[in-house]
């Protein structure tokens, strides 16, 4: 039987599992832990998040109005992409993958936009282009916890937000919390893990351990010798220098993520109340450090000298699998994409949550659902992959070798060459997703293709689709105009909540 | 449904000052015309009781700070008030806060709270009514009638706001669309769901009886049939 368990790590990926684990297990008299290096600091540069992550937090019973004021938050409807076409050709260029799905009313525009191309495709198929376009907030301060009036992710501070899930895991989930170093693990003769070892506290005997430890993957990748299978031959980047830069208290706060082309990258720039994250993505074996820095200072507007940046090695990959033996890594111990679509703390509380719902109470349980774990796991994890190099290899930038080279055939993998070829015939849609479960379904292949103007060949019409259409157009016009007039300044929202709180209900 | 009228900042509001106002004098307004078109009235959970006879009492949320608050409604339709007619108000009892207008406290330099007026109210005059302040300066026993009744209303405001969080920390409180006789919707409202008081587990259930707030949970459920009274006009 399993009774104890025990995460390994303090870090953000380590508190979303302590907490899913807690919810789910504690009332099932499983005793949770989780055990902190008091001398590993953790990364704390995720800060980004998707709408998913509402509804973790509302199942922990965390308090959204809580939750706002202790970690910075600010409101996330969009990732906008500037540049991501060649400039020569396009001038400035930038466009929105925004969260709600671009099926207004249930209806796919996307044929009718391709006929006519008139605009950008993200105002054409959802009103929530306006509200991002005007800054606004995606509630007002009567819209209860939780709910939106379009979609919305956030931004945080993500050594806050660590701090905050571990007061709710400690006190409210009943979750163990122990600081101490693993330097070893004992095992059983099948493999199986049972106790971890650490100078501090000795040992601490398990029946089931979550990784959480990081990059480094120490107890999946080093003690079990489950191998990283690197995929930087497919997508190019593997540095990044992260700053952090302060912000005017009355500044407006964009309510989406920015993220900027370069040269031999890409730069990301996320809002919070009072600062900044910028960090500029990059491929050393094309822009050196020096012209690197260089660049993110240009970015930020020549500050870079007064403030301390951090250079992040960014070694893209993932483990062969997640779950061995009674061992599952969750979180950058599972393996890193380069932030793009924030898919870090997407995975790991997806990855949790998966954990808790299907957890297993014995060893014969345990194999079952280690092998439906894995197999889940790895291929969201290959469809992320896929749809970060998917912005890549549709960009037709030829400014520098960096772009060009991110096109080699060799780069794309099978299946998602298959689907751009299918692409260039057809706009994707529900029947080229064969899962239930993807991370990214076709609506956000829909944003990325006609954000990047793809060249999909226009579509056969029927008279009464386009009858269709022009209704729903008029509908989503009506309602764009309606959201971007009435909700709230971004920056006066998060004030008042602030000031008042959102309520329940 | 949304409130806005009396938490309006840009009305005119000052604290007030014998140098100052030393002539200004209360006229009288036993019709409450301030009210004409205040289509719902804040109330405090003491008159619940009485004023469920009369208006349906409900809860609604502030516009402006999305704080919930408990209001007798006086009408279906924004911007009028159907207990308002210039022969006289339409019902025996009235909500307390008819009786402090045109006044409110505002706390002073020391922080402590003090008169304020709304100055450009009709029932202000420098001519007519009853003085507010005595010809040597001093405050007039009307003024300092006026001054306990306000801090007597403001704890009971914020008591009433109490219960308000209560009922809504208990689950009770549910978003309702109403669907009238007429085939009208009615939005915003806030209401206790009579089946969810029922299954409200007795530890909880004492908590409210204890804090004297279930006969006002009561209270609001029988003026609900009120409603039917404003669909008829």
């Amino acid at each position: 039987m399993i009774k104890d368990v025990i995460v390994v790590g303090g870090g953000t990926a380590g508190w979303l599992c302590a907490n899913h684990l807690g919810q789910a297990l504690g009332a099932q008299g499983i005793r949770v832990t989780l055990l902190e290096s008091p001398t590993i600091p953790t990364i704390g540069v995720g800060e980004g998040t998707v709408p998913a992550i509402r509804q973790s937090l509302r199942k922990f019973g965390i308090s959204e109005t809580d939750f706002i004021r202790q970690c910075d938050v600010t409101f996330k409807q969009s990732i906008q992409f500037v540049n991501w076409l060649d400039t020569t050709r396009h001038g400035a260029n930038a466009y929105h993958h925004l969260f709600d799905v671009p099926l207004p009313y249930g209806v796919d525009l996307t044929a009718a936009w391709l006929a006519q191309r008139h605009g950008p495709y993200a105002g054409f198929v959802a009103p929530q282009q306006a509200v991002v376009d005007a800054l606004k907030a995606p509630k007002q301060i009567t819209t209860p916890e939780y709910q939106g009036l379009t979609s919305y992710a956030y931004h945080l501070d993500a050594r806050k937000f660590a701090g905050f899930l571990c007061q709710h895991a400690t006190t409210q989930l009943g979750v163990r919390h122990l600081r101490a170093d693993v330097v070893d693990v004992e095992r059983d003769a099948s493999g199986y893990i049972t106790a971890l070892l650490t100078p501090q506290l000795g040992r601490l005997a398990t029946d089931f351990v979550v990784d959480c430890s990081g990059f480094e993957a120490f107890i999946l990748g080093q003690k079990l010798g489950v191998p990283f299978i690197s995929r930087s031959d497919s997508l190019l980047t593997d540095t990044a220098l992260a700053v952090q830069v302060p912000t005017a208290l009355d500044a407006p706060i964009p309510p989406y993520t920015l993220a900027t082309a370069h040269q031999a990258g890409w730069i990301w720039d996320i809002h919070l109340t009072s600062r900044r994250g910028v960090g500029l993505v990059y491929s050393s074996a094309h822009l050196s450090e020096q012209a690197a820095c260089e660049k993110l200072d240009r970015y930020i507007g020549g500050q870079l000298a007064s403030l301390s940046f951090r250079k992040i090695p960014m070694r893209v990959g993932r483990r062969q699998q997640f779950w061995q033996h009674n061992c599952v890594a969750i979180g950058l111990a599972q393996g890193f994409v380069e932030p793009l679509e924030a898919t870090a703390i997407l995975m790991a509380d997806f990855s949790a949550d998966l954990l808790s719902k299907r957890f297993p109470r014995d060893r014969a349980e345990n194999e079952l659902l280690a092998a439906r774990f894995n197999q889940r796991v790895v291929h969201s994890w290959d469809q992320i992959l896929d749809f970060i190099k998917l912005h890549y290899c549709v960009s037709d930038r030829t400014d520098s070798q960096f772009w060009i080279d991110n096109r080699d055939s060799a780069t794309i993998s099978p299946a998602l060459a298959a689907r751009l070829a299918l692409w260039q015939s057809f706009p994707p849609g529900r029947d080229d997703f064969f899962s239930k479960f993807e991370i990214f379904d076709f609506e956000n292949f829909l944003y990325v293709l006609y954000g990047m103007q793809y060249p999909t060949r226009p579509q056969f019409c029927r008279p009464e689709y386009l009858q269709l259409v022009q209704q729903h157009r008029a509908r989503v016009q009506q309602q764009a105009a309606q959201l971007a007039e009435t909700l709230p300044e971004h920056r006066a929202l998060l004030e008042k909540i602030r000031q008042y709180g959102l309520q329940k209900i | 449904m949304t409130d806005d009228v009396f938490s309006d900042p840009t009305h005119d509001v000052q604290i007030l000052h014998a140098a100052r106002h030393g002539q200004l004098k209360l006229v009288p307004d036993p019709g409450f015309t301030h009210a004409a078109q205040e289509q719902m009235l804040p109330v405090v959970l003491a008159e619940f009781s009485q004023l469920a006879c009369e208006y349906p009492l409900v809860f609604v949320k502030n516009t402006e700070t999305g704080q919930l608050k408990a209001v007798a409604l006086t009408s279906l339709q924004a911007g009028h008030n159907l207990y308002y007619q210039p022969a006289g108000w339409r019902a025996a009892r009235v909500p307390q806060v008819l009786h402090q207008h045109p006044f409110t406290l505002l706390p002073d330099a020391a922080g402590q709270p003090v008169l304020a007026a709304l100055l450009s109210s009709s029932r202000l005059s420098s001519s007519a009514g009853e003085p507010l302040y005595q010809p040597d300066g001093s405050a007039s026993g009307l003024q300092q009638q006026l001054l306990g009744q306000l801090k007597r209303f403001l704890a009971q405001m914020q008591q009433t706001q109490l219960f308000v969080e209560k009922l809504s920390a208990l689950g009770l409180l549910t978003a309702q669309r109403l669907q009238l006789a007429d085939g009208q919707e009615i939005d915003g409202l806030y209401l206790v769901p009579a089946a969810k008081l029922s299954a409200l587990p007795a530890p909880e259930l004492q908590q409210l009886q204890q804090a004297g707030y279930l006969q006002a949970v009561y209270a609001h459920l029988i003026s609900l049939q009120h409603i039917e009274r404003l669909v008829r006009g």
